[in-house]
C-alpha cells in the first residue's frame, strides 16, 4: 500500500544505540506499533498493557520479526474460539495496513510524573523500566505507549511498506506451533509479520501530544473493529448499503480534524502534511524549471500553467522521471476521468480536465480519458419496477459529460474517451490480471470496503487501476506496451493509484521505464461557494457554480454564497485587510484568473485593505463574477456545437496519432 | 446424520452441469467419492482455510457436508433424499418423466429413467412453458483444464445433448478461462485462454450441432455479459458472498467478483445476438451446485428475470469403489476419453471395486453386492438396454454371473461409448474410418479445426438466429 518511495526530507537519525535488547530497524519499530494499535482495537485492549515484546529476527530473516501481545483482560468476553481465531488475525492484519494508511505518528518526551498524572499507568508495558524521562508514541486513534529510548522510527507509518503476517499455517502433521496464532489457553497473540519496505529510515519525529481525554479514549478496551465471521452475522442488523464505501472501523476523529481519503475530505487542509502522511513527493522548484524547459522550450504553450505556477498542482510520484523520458525524446500518456453521475458538471469537476489539456497541449502527448459509468450505477443505480436497472441513463450521461470534457479543448487526434461499459471487452484481461492481484484485505484496507458493500463495488477498483497501463489500449497505442503513464488527480485519489503502483510491475513488460508505475501529478482540492474547508461537492447545489448556470445564476451565488473573509464593516477591512485563506472569492481567483500581476494586485489590496481597485470584498467578488461569466459563457459556446455523433467519433476505438 | 451445508438462504451462483465423475484432482480429499468435472472443471472454488477447518471439524464427527467445494459423504455415502432437504430442492418424480417423454416424443435418456438425475428446481414451470410453446435455452460451462477428458466429465456434455436434441432448443456452453486465471496461482491468461480454446474441442468432439451451440470464453465474451453482471454484482453483497463461498479476506478480489460471471449466462439477455429477452433458462448441474445457483435465483427475483430452472445429478462412483481413497496421481483410478479401447479394458479389470465374491465359489453361493460394485453402478450409467441391465443385475446378484463376466461386458459398454462419439458427430466428421489401435476420441477431435471452434464461437452467426426464428415459426403455426 505505502510506497517505498526514499524521501528527500526523510534523513536518518543518528541515535548512540544501546547495548541491549537491539534497537528493530526504523521500519520494524514502526509497524510493531501498528501491530499493537491494531490489536487493541481488534481484540479489545488496551495497546500499553497487552506488551509488545519483539523477537529480533530481523538479525536473520530481514524485514521481519514477531511480536507478543497478552490479551489478559480483553474486553471480548467470553473471546471466541478457535474457529474464529483466523478471522481475528486476518481482520488484525488489515486493521494494522490501514491504521499503516492513516500515515500519522508521533513521538514525544515527557517526565515520568507528568506522564503519569496526565495519561496514567496504561503507556506503559508489563516488563517496562518505567525511567524518569520517558519517549512516548502516539498512533492517532489506535495507541499511545513508551517505547524504549533506542528505537527510531519512520516518518510516517506508510513508510513501512505494506505489513504482512507471517507462518499462519504449520505443514499438516508437523508438531511445529505456526509462528502467527492466538493461544486462548495463555491469552497471548503471537504475530509475526514482515514490512514492504524493511529500510525504510528512521526520521526525527515531532508532533502533537495527544489530550488527556484522547488517550483515555485508547484504554477504554472497547472492540473498535467488527470482525466478519466474528461479530458480523446477522445481515439485518448491519448499517445500510449507503454507508458501504466508508470505513468498517468506529471514526475515532476529533472535531475539525482533517480526514482525507477518496470518499471523504474534511477539516481544515494541512498540504505539506498530506504529502508526509500520502508518501508523495513536492513537487519543487527545480521540477518546474525542467517542466518549463519541455513544455515551454518547445514552443508549444507560453508560460506553464498558472496552477503549477501557483502551486495548485504541488506533489506528484514520480513526474521527474516522466521528465527525464521527455528530455530524452520518449513519449508517455496521460489518463484521467470521470464518474458519470449526473448531467450537470460544475466547476470542480472541469478542473483536471482543463489541466490535462495543457499538459496535452504541453507534452503533445496521447490522452485517454474514462467514464466510469459501471462505477456510478454500482454505487448510485436506482431500479425501476417497469423499466428494471437504470444502466442506460448513465450511459446518456457519459455522452452528456463528454461533451463538457471535449469543450475543454482537447487534440480530438490524440485523445480517446472511452465508456467502461463499452470499452471492457478491451481491458478485460488486465481487469483479471489486477483482481488477482489485489487481496479482499487490501482493497478493504485501500478502500474501505465493508460486508454491505456489494461485490462489483469490490471488484471495481481493478477497471479503474488498468487505464495505467498501455495494455490496456492495444489499438489507440498501436500495440506500443512500454508507454508510461501520467495521472493528473486530486491528491485524495492518490490512495487508489498508490494499489495501481504496488501491483503494476506484473502488468508490463520488465523493461518498462517506470516498471508500468503511473506517475502521478497531484492538486489540491477546489474550495466550496461556502467555505474553503474541504471540497466542492454536487449534491449542494448553494455550493457549486454549475456549467449550465446563466450569468444571472452565477452573480447571484457569488454574490450570496461565496464565502467571504473580508471584515464586516469597511473600517475594519481597510485597518486589517481581508483573510485570505477563507475568502472563497481569492481562492477562486487563484484558480480562474491567469494574470499574475492582476492576482497579486488583488492579493495585496485586499489582503490589507488598502489600495482603490479590490481592496473590499465586492470589488473582489465583482471581478470574479467577470472571470467566471467570460468563461462559463465560452465553455457553453463550444459545448452546444458539440453533437452525438462528435462524441462517437471521440469515443471510436482507433489508433491515435502520436 | 447431520448435513452441513450452506443455510438455504444465502445461495450461491456457481458451476455447472459438470457432475462429478470418478478420479478429480481433488479426489484424495474426498473419501468415497469424486468430482472431477464440478471441481477440477470449474476451479477449486472459495477454497477458503477457514471454511476448510470448520469443515474438517463436521466430517470429523461423521457428518455429510455437501457444498460446492466439498463433498464429504457420511459413512453409507451421500443421502441423496436428505440433500434434497436441506437444499429445498424437489424430487424428480416418475411422472415428470412420463411427462418429458410425451412433450419430446423421445424416449427419456437412461440417465433420467436410472435417476442419475434426480432432483429440480421449477422443472414443472419449464415443462408448463413449455407446453404452452415457450422454448427456453441451455447453459452450462467448463472450466478451462489441461487434463484429459474422462467418462465422468461426459455426463453433464452427453445429458445436455439429448436435452438440446429432445427439446430442440439454443445451447450455451460457458468457458471460464478467467475464473481459472484467478483460481489457479502459476496460471497466465493467455495458458488459460489456449487451454479454453482446446477444451472447446473436446467438447464439440462430444458433437454438438452447430447451428444450435453456441461456445463462448469469458475473456472473449465479457463486453456483452458486463451489462448483465454489472446489475447481479449490484445486489450481492461482499458479506453474503463471504458467507455463501467462504472466500477468505486473503483471497483475490476478483474470486468473488467472477460469482456474477457465472450467473450471468444464465439470462438469456447476456445473448441478444439469437435469443430474446426473458426467455427461460435450465442449467443441469451436479447436485453440490445448487447453493450456487440459489443464489443466482434470488437476484432473478430481485430484478424480476425469469429463475433459471436447474436439474441436479449424484456424484458417480470412484473406479475403485464408494469406500476407497483415491488419488489424483494415478491415472488408473478413471477412464479417460483418450484412452484406448485395450487400455479402457485393462483398467476395468484391474481396479474396478468389485461387489462379487472373493472366489468363484463364494461367488457363485451368495452373489454379488450391486450396491457397492462398480462396474454394476457404471453399467447402470452407461449400458443403453434397460432388459440387459436387469438381466446381469439378478444373474450378478444371485452369483450366476462372475465379476470377470460382468467386467468384460462394462468393457465393451464403455469402449462402444467411446465410439459412438463419433459416430453420433456426423454433421463434423462424416463417419470417418478409425484406427481400432488409436484412441476413438483422440481422433475425431484431432479432425477439429481452428475454424469450427471459431464458428462455433460466433454469437451473430446467422445459423443460431434463423434456426430458432424456424422453430417459433413452426411453434406459432
Amino acid at each position: 500500500m505505502a510506497e517505498g518511495y526514499p524521501e528527500a526530507e526523510a534523513k536518518p537519525k543518528a541515535k548512540k544505540p544501546r547495548p541491549l535488547p537491539p534497537p528493530p530497524p526504523p521500519a520494524l519499530a514502526t509497524a510493531s506499533l501498528l501491530v499493537r494499535g491494531a490489536a487493541a482495537r481488534v481484540l479489545g485492549l488496551s495497546p500499553g498493557p497487552c506488551g509488545g515484546e519483539l523477537q529480533p529476527i530481523w538479525v536473520t530473516e530481514p524485514g521481519c520479526s514477531k511480536i507478543t501481545m497478552s490479551f489478559e483482560g480483553t474486553s471480548r468476553e467470553p473471546f471466541p474460539k478457535e474457529d474464529a481465531h483466523n478471522a481475528l488475525l486476518i481482520a488484525l492484519e488489515a486493521e494494522t495496513n490501514r491504521l499503516a494508511a492513516g500515515g500519522r505518528i508521533a513521538v514525544f518526551e515527557m517526565d515520568k510524573a507528568d506522564a503519569e498524572k496526565k495519561y496514567g499507568e496504561d503507556i506503559y508495558e508489563p516488563k517496562s523500566q518505567r525511567p524518569d524521562r520517558l519517549r512516548l508514541a502516539h498512533l492517532p486513534g489506535a495507541a499511545l505507549v513508551e517505547i524504549p529510548n533506542n528505537w527510531s522510527l519512520c516518518a510516517s507509518t506508510s513508510d513501512c511498506g505494506k505489513i504482512e503476517f507471517l507462518a499462519r499455517e504449520v505443514e499438516a502433521g508437523s508438531k511445529k506451533k505456526p509462528d502467527t496464532m492466538i493461544m486462548a489457553k495463555k491469552k497471548q497473540v503471537f504475530v509475526k509479520f514482515s514490512v514492504g519496505n524493511p529500510d525504510a529510515p528512521a526520521a526525527d519525529i515531532g508532533g502533537e501530544m495527544p489530550s488527556e481525554d484522547e488517550a483515555k479514549a485508547l484504554t477504554d478496551k472497547s472492540v473498535r473493529v467488527e470482525v466478519l465471521g466474528v461479530d458480523v452475522k446477522d445481515e439485518a442488523k448491519e448499517e445500510p448499503a449507503s454507508k458501504a464505501a466508508k470505513s468498517v472501523t468506529e471514526e475515532v476523529k476529533a472535531e475539525g480534524e482533517m480526514v482525507v481519503d477518496p470518499w471523504s475530505v474534511k477539516g481544515k487542509i494541512d498540504y505539506e502534511k498530506l504529502i508526509r502522511d500520502f508518501g508523495s513527493t513536492k513537487i519543487s522548484d527545480d521540477l518546474l524549471e525542467r517542466i518549463r524547459k519541455i513544455t515551454v522550450g518547445s514552443g508549444r504553450v507560453s508560460d506553464l500553467h498558472c496552477w503549477l505556477r501557483r502551486n495548485i498542482f504541488f506533489s506528484h510520484r514520480e513526474l521527474d522521471a516522466i521528465c527525464a523520458l521527455q528530455e530524452k525524446g520518449k513519449p508517455f500518456y496521460l489518463y484521467t476521468g470521470r464518474g458519470p453521475s449526473s448531467a450537470a458538471m460544475h466547476l470542480g469537476h472541469l478542473l483536471p480536465f482543463m489541466f490535462t489539456q495543457w499538459l496535452q497541449k504541453a507534452f503533445d502527448v496521447p490522452l485517454v480519458i474514462q467514464m466510469t459509468d459501471d462505477e456510478k450505477f454500482l454505487w448510485k443505480g436506482e431500479y425501476d419496477p417497469e423499466k428494471g436497472d437504470n444502466l442506460h441513463v448513465y450511459k446518456r450521461f457519459t455522452i452528456e459529460n463528454a461533451k463538457d470534457i471535449i469543450a475543454c479543448g482537447f487534440d480530438k487526434k490524440k485523445t480517446f474517451i472511452f465508456s467502461d461499459l463499452e470499452y471492457v471487452g478491451h481491458m478485460y484481461p488486465n481487469i483479471v490480471r489486477v483482481w488477482k492481484a489485489i487481496t479482499y484485505n487490501t482493497a478493504r484496507g485501500a478502500f474501505g470496503f465493508v460486508g454491505e458493500s456489494n461485490i462489483g463495488q469490490s471488484a471495481f477498483p481493478a477497471v479503474q487501476a488498468v487505464p495505467s497501463f498501455p495494455s490496456s489500449f492495444n489499438v489507440p497505442f498501436k500495440g506500443d506496451q512500454h508507454l508510461p503513464c501520467l495521472i493528473p488527480c486530486a491528491i485524495d485519489q492518490d490512495p487508489y493509484f498508490r494499489v495501481t503502483r504496488d501491483i503494476a510491475h506484473k502488468l508490463v513488460p520488465k523493461d518498462h521505464p517506470l516498471k508500468g508505475k503511473p506517475s502521478l501529478i497531484h492538486c489540491k482540492f477546489f474550495p466550496p461557494l461556502t467555505g474553503a474547508e474541504g471540497k466542492m461537492a454536487a449534491s449542494d447545489e448553494n455550493s457549486a457554480i454549475f456549467l449550465t448556470d446563466t450569468p444571472e445564476d452565477i452573480e447571484k451565488k457569488i454574490t450570496k454564497y461565496a464565502f467571504s473573509g473580508g471584515r464586516q464593516t469597511a473600517k475594519e477591512q481597510r485597518e486589517k485587510g481581508a483573510d485570505l485563506d477563507a475568502d472563497v472569492s481569492y481562492q477562486w481567483l487563484r484558480f480562474f484568473l491567469d494574470d499574475d500581476a492582476e492576482l497579486q494586485k488583488i492579493e495585496e489590496q485586499y489582503g490589507s485593505g488598502q489600495g482603490e481597485d479590490y481592496w473590499s470584498a465586492g470589488q473582489v467578488k465583482k471581478k470574479l463574477i467577470e472571470v467566471l461569466k467570460q468563461m462559463v459563457k465560452k465553455h457553453q459556446e463550444i459545448r452546444a456545437s458539440i453533437t452525438d455523433e462528435e462524441v462517437a467519433e471521440w469515443m471510436k476505438v482507433r489508433e491515435l496519432d502520436f | 446424520m447431520q448435513i452441513a451445508a450452506a443455510p438455504a438462504h444465502l445461495a450461491q451462483p456457481r458451476h455447472l452441469a459438470t457432475p462429478p465423475a470418478p478420479n478429480a484432482v481433488r479426489a484424495a480429499h474426498h473419501p468415497g467419492l469424486a468430482r472431477a468435472g464440478a471441481l477440477s472443471a470449474a476451479g477449486v472454488f472459495f477454497s477458503a482455510l477457514s471454511r476448510r477447518r470448520k469443515l474438517a471439524a463436521r466430517r470429523a464427527e461423521g457428518e455429510q457436508v455437501v457444498t460446492p467445494w466439498e463433498v464429504e459423504a457420511g459413512e453409507d455415502g451421500v443421502d441423496y433424499d436428505k440433500l434434497i432437504e436441506t437444499f429445498g430442492c424437489q424430487p424428480i418424480t416418475s411422472e415428470q418423466i412420463e411427462r418429458i417423454e410425451r412433450l419430446t416424443g423421445k424416449r427419456p435418456h437412461r440417465f433420467l429413467r436410472r435417476g442419475l438425475f434426480f432432483s429440480h428446481r421449477d422443472l414443472d414451470e419449464l415443462l408448463n412453458a413449455y407446453e404452452k410453446g415457450e422454448a427456453f435455452y441451455i447453459y452450462t460451462g467448463r472450466g478451462p483444464s489441461s487434463e484429459s477428458l474422462h467418462l465422468g466429465h461426459l455426463v453433464p456434455f452427453l445429458f445436455t445433448k439429448w436435452l438440446q436434441e429432445a427439446f430442440d432448443v439454443p445451447l450455451v456452453i460457458e468457458l471460464t478461462d478467467d475464473e481459472k486465471f484467478l483460481f489457479k496461482k502459476d496460471l497466465t491468461i493467455e495458458e488459460s485462454r489456449r487451454l479454453a480454446w482446446e477444451n472447446a474441442k473436446d467438447i464439440i468432439a462430444c458433437g454438438f450441432d452447430p447451428k444450435k451451440t453456441f461456445i463462448f470464453r469469458d475473456s472473449d465474451y465479457i463486453q456483452q455479459l458486463y451489462p448483465v453482471t454489472l446489475q447481479i454484482q449490484k445486489r450481492i453483497s461482499l458479506r453474503t458472498a463471504q458467507n455463501t463461498f467462504g472466500f477468505d479476506p486473503a483471497d483475490n478480489i476478483g474470486k468473488v467478483a467472477f460469482a456474477a460471471v457465472q450467473a450471468s449466462p444464465a439470462f438469456s439477455i447476456a445473448f441478444p445476438d439469437f435469443l430474446e429477452p426473458g426467455r427461460r433458462c435450465f442449467v443441469p448441474q451436479a447436485i453440490d451446485q445448487d447453493p450456487y445457483f440459489r443464489l443466482c435465483r434470488r437476484v432473478a427475483e430481485d430484478l424480476k428475470w425469469p429463475k433459471p430452472a436447474c436439474i441436479h445429478s449424484k456424484f458417480l462412483p470412484a473406479l475403485q469403489g464408494h469406500q476407497t481413497k483415491m488419488s489424483a496421481s494415478v491415472a488408473s483410478t478413471a477412464l479417460y476419453m483418450t484412452d484406448t479401447e485395450k487400455k479402457l479394458r485393462k483398467k476395468i479389470n484391474k481396479h474396478a471395486f468389485s461387489g462379487g465374491g472373493k472366489t468363484e465359489e463364494e461367488q457363485r453361493e451368495h452373489g454379488a453386492n450391486l450396491d457397492v460394485d462398480v462396474s454394476y453402478q457404471y453399467l447402470k450409467i452407461w449400458l443403453e438396454d434397460d432388459e440387459e441391465l436387469e438381466r446381469i443385475g439378478e444373474d450378478y446378484a444371485a452369483g450366476k454371473l462372475l465379476t470377470g463376466e460382468v467386467k468384460k461386458r462394462l468393457g465393451d459398454v464403455v469402449s462402444e461409448i467411446v465410439r459412438e462419439h463419433q459416430e453420433d458427430s456426423d454433421v463434423l466428421f462424416f463417419g470417418t474410418e478409425l484406427e481400432i489401435n488409436e484412441s476413438f476420441f483422440l481422433q475425431a477431435r484431432a479432425r477439429i479445426e481452428d475454424a469450427t471452434v471459431e464458428r462455433f464461437m460466433d454469437p451473430a452467426r446467422e445459423e443460431l438466429r434463423s434456426s430458432f426464428a424456424k422453430k417459433l415459426a413452426t411453434e406459432a403455426a
